[in-house]
């Protein structure tokens, strides 16, 4: 038996939640949420935001749940919400002076200490976090979330061929800091 | 064929998961007052967005009739409406007909918004009866005259145009601006189209200017409302 047909896909979830199941935004959470986190968390590279954007974009989904289209792709959906959410979380931070470095810019969180480590995973983890913005969405959210290189582009609201240079660029980027990582005794 | 990148076979950072504090808050605030809610397709809501301008067109036709229009000139304003109710309805089956995320590339849609003004002031142009020199345009008659008939070409639109925004708030996260400015389209359109059966006026200056800037005006106003008001 196909278990595949009996599992219900995020859009079916998606129209139960709006159609007022408890259930469905339980299993729509525990499929979708893993995926906007690790965005978050890549945009901001800091947990503690990371989830209070979480927060602020499940709640504007749930504001919004009227206004879901049947049909619409669930991911890039909640995502272009998240991203959103980001944006407008920085521009509001931005205004406030007092959250300003002496520079009058808004202070990145640290990135992860440098250091040597024996784990490939880290050592993607590090270079990635490393790379300037635009690259790192456009990897984080073809490579890791998995979107198609179209839905990526209306996620950043830009096109495609765009998306494509970013993630080639990225590649390159990221291809060079494995290469120092592989060389490190 | 391309060759495999070897990136593609590195172990990439899986998904995070949140942890259970924040889970537990976005359970609480999502399923309180979950009052179940129609869950609407947006074939439905062009339909209804399609409407909007009929209706437009119907009310200035019955203005015209109650002024005493002449009846061939609201029967070619009425032919002219027919013909671009057809590019109103492919408008919106290209540009808004599917949810965000299974529509037509956003260049072709960005396209569908520029080219339908553009084809708009070309018609316009055309099938206008006469044509004065500018001079005569910029008069202090024709200049009111104009003035009074692009206001309230303008009202109606975005009239109409706020309320097909309000039947699409909050459904397209991805290309908000875009379907604003398609939405102000639909409204412009419509207002425009009703204008021409009901202004006794056909000069090509005035057209042009009271009827046509009018459509390409809510069109660029609809894309900035549609950034705030098409987004969740």
């Amino acid at each position: 038996m196909d278990i595949r047909a009996d599992t219900p896909t995020v859009e079916q979830l998606m129209e139960r939640y709006v159609g007022g199941n408890p259930d469905a935004f339980g299993e729509l959470y525990r499929r979708v949420s893993p995926n906007i986190m690790g965005y978050l968390l890549r945009l901001t590279r800091n947990r503690e935001r990371a989830e209070d954007l979480l927060q602020v974009t499940f709640s504007k989904l749930h504001r919004a749940r009227e206004s879901y289209l049947k049909g619409a792709p669930v991911l890039p959906w909640a995502l272009a919400i998240a991203r959103r959410s980001f944006l407008d979380e920085r521009r509001a931070a931005k205004s406030r002076t007092e959250d300003l470095s002496a520079d009058g810019t808004l202070p990145e969180p640290a990135p992860v200490p440098e250091g040597v480590s024996n784990d490939v995973s880290d050592a993607i983890e590090r270079a990635l976090d490393g790379l300037p913005e635009a690259y790192r969405e456009a990897i984080q959210l073809t490579k890791i979330s998995g979107l198609s290189i179209a839905e990526a582009s209306s996620v950043l609201g830009t096109s495609e061929t765009a998306v494509k240079l970013r993630v080639h660029r990225g590649y390159n980027l990221l291809r060079k800091e494995l290469e120092r990582f592989s060389r490190t005794p | 064929m391309s060759e495999p990148d070897p990136l593609d076979s590195l172990p990439w950072p899986g998904p995070k998961p949140p942890s259970m504090s924040c889970s537990q808050k976005i359970h609480q605030d999502c399923i309180k007052d979950l009052s179940p809610k129609a869950c609407t397709s947006a074939r439905r809501r062009a339909a209804l967005t399609l409407l909007i301008p009929v209706f437009t067109v119907g009310v200035f036709s019955l203005l015209a009739v109650w002024r005493g229009v002449e009846e061939s000139v609201i029967r070619a304003g009425l032919l002219g409406a027919l013909g671009w109710s057809v590019v109103l309805g492919v408008t919106l089956l290209v540009g808004l007909a599917s949810p965000p995320g299974h529509r037509p590339r956003a260049a072709l849609r960005w396209a569908v918004a520029v080219a339908v003004p553009a084809f708009f002031f070309l018609f316009l142009a055309n099938t206008a009866w006469s044509l004065d020199s500018f001079a005569t345009f910029t008069d202090h008659a024709h200049v009111q005259h104009t003035l009074r008939c692009g206001g309230i070409c303008f009202v109606v639109g975005a009239a109409m145009s706020s309320g097909v925004m309000l039947l699409w708030r909050g459904t397209d996260p991805l290309t908000p601006g875009l379907s604003g400015a398609l939405l102000g389209l639909v409204g412009g359109m419509g207002s425009a189209l009703g204008m021409g059966i009901f202004c006794p006026s056909h000069e090509t200056w005035h057209v042009c200017v009271s009827h046509g800037v009018v459509l390409a005006s809510l069109a660029v106003l609809g894309g900035a409302a549609g950034r705030r008001l098409l987004s969740p």
